[in-house]
């Protein structure tokens, strides 16, 4: 396990998810463009469960968020279904997730957009900040 | 005396020369005497015999990972391939477990034999393994000394 930092874990991420041929956002934005997926911490953010974690040794948690366009009911939903598969058949090996959240409709600024949550986590080895 | 907190944080282990800390989730090394008690007329007299010590694991299962603690058990103890090349499984291999606390460390020492881990999957849940790994009787040492 060679030792990277959170922000390059959370581009890995961001890396992954435009691979599935989505935008994504490594980290939480005022703005958002559907279709796409926004990375965000999730509770609790680190872990560290094992031997001499040092504070470095860490299992990360984080909370992808799906989002797509909500203007017709069953065509964002058949929308937000296609980005949710495609992302998760896409995550990076060694990748933890086992469930994808109930589709919400939220509003943000003027957009509705439908969103739905994944949870994920991952076991990274931090490079000690200078 | 004032209390004293160690946690997992502050322990370190190292089988074969390869740290496995980042690995494992938690170890227990047990040494359980085999005692006999005789009854004596003048009362209960005791004799220990032997003292067997194991190593108890609990890690995420790093099969599939070059370098990985589980690949590097079961190659010593089950060998390679259908040739079973470099199979030794009497063969004890060094460990080390240091835990070091505000002042002082102590460093247990001593050979275990190789055991293949257990593999195992369920559904989307990080896979965990136990086993144990049993002492080469008389190799255990232990000592506690003032941080370098």
């Amino acid at each position: 396990m060679s030792a990277v930092t959170l922000g390059s874990i959370r581009a890995t991420f961001a890396t992954a998810i435009g691979q599935a041929g989505y935008k994504a956002y490594s980290q939480p934005l005022g703005t958002v463009i559907p279709p796409g997926v926004v990375i965000v911490p999730a509770e609790p953010y680190l872990e560290a469960n094992t031997l001499n974690s040092g504070g470095l040794i860490w299992q990360l948690n984080l909370t992808l968020i799906v989002v797509v366009a909500y203007l017709d009911n069953q065509a964002a939903l058949l929308n937000l279904e296609d980005v949710v598969v495609k992302v998760c058949r896409n995550l990076p090996r060694g990748t933890v997730f086992d469930t994808v959240g109930q589709p919400t409709v939220e509003e943000v600024g003027p957009s509705s957009l439908l969103t739905c949550r994944i949870p994920v986590s991952i076991r990274a080895n931090l490079t000690n900040p200078a | 005396m004032t209390t004293t907190i160690i946690t997992g944080n502050d322990l370190t282990l190292t089988i074969d020369s390869e740290i496995y800390a980042p690995q494992v989730l938690n170890v227990e090394l047990a040494v359980e005497d085999t005692q006999a008690t005789y009854e004596t007329l003048g009362g209960p007299a005791y004799k220990t015999t032997t003292q067997p010590f194991s190593i108890s694991i609990t890690m995420l299962s790093d099969w599939s990972t070059d370098g990985g603690i589980c690949a590097a058990l079961q190659g010593k103890a089950l060998g390679e391939g259908s040739g079973q090349t470099s199979r030794a499984p009497d063969t004890a291999v060094a460990f080390t477990m240091v835990q070091v606390g505000a002042t002082h460390s102590t460093t247990w020492v001593g050979d275990v034999f190789p055991k293949v881990p257990p593999g195992s999957g369920a559904g989307a849940e990080v896979s965990e393994i136990s086993f144990e790994l049993p002492g080469e009787r008389g190799t255990l040492r232990v000592t506690t000394a003032v941080n370098a």
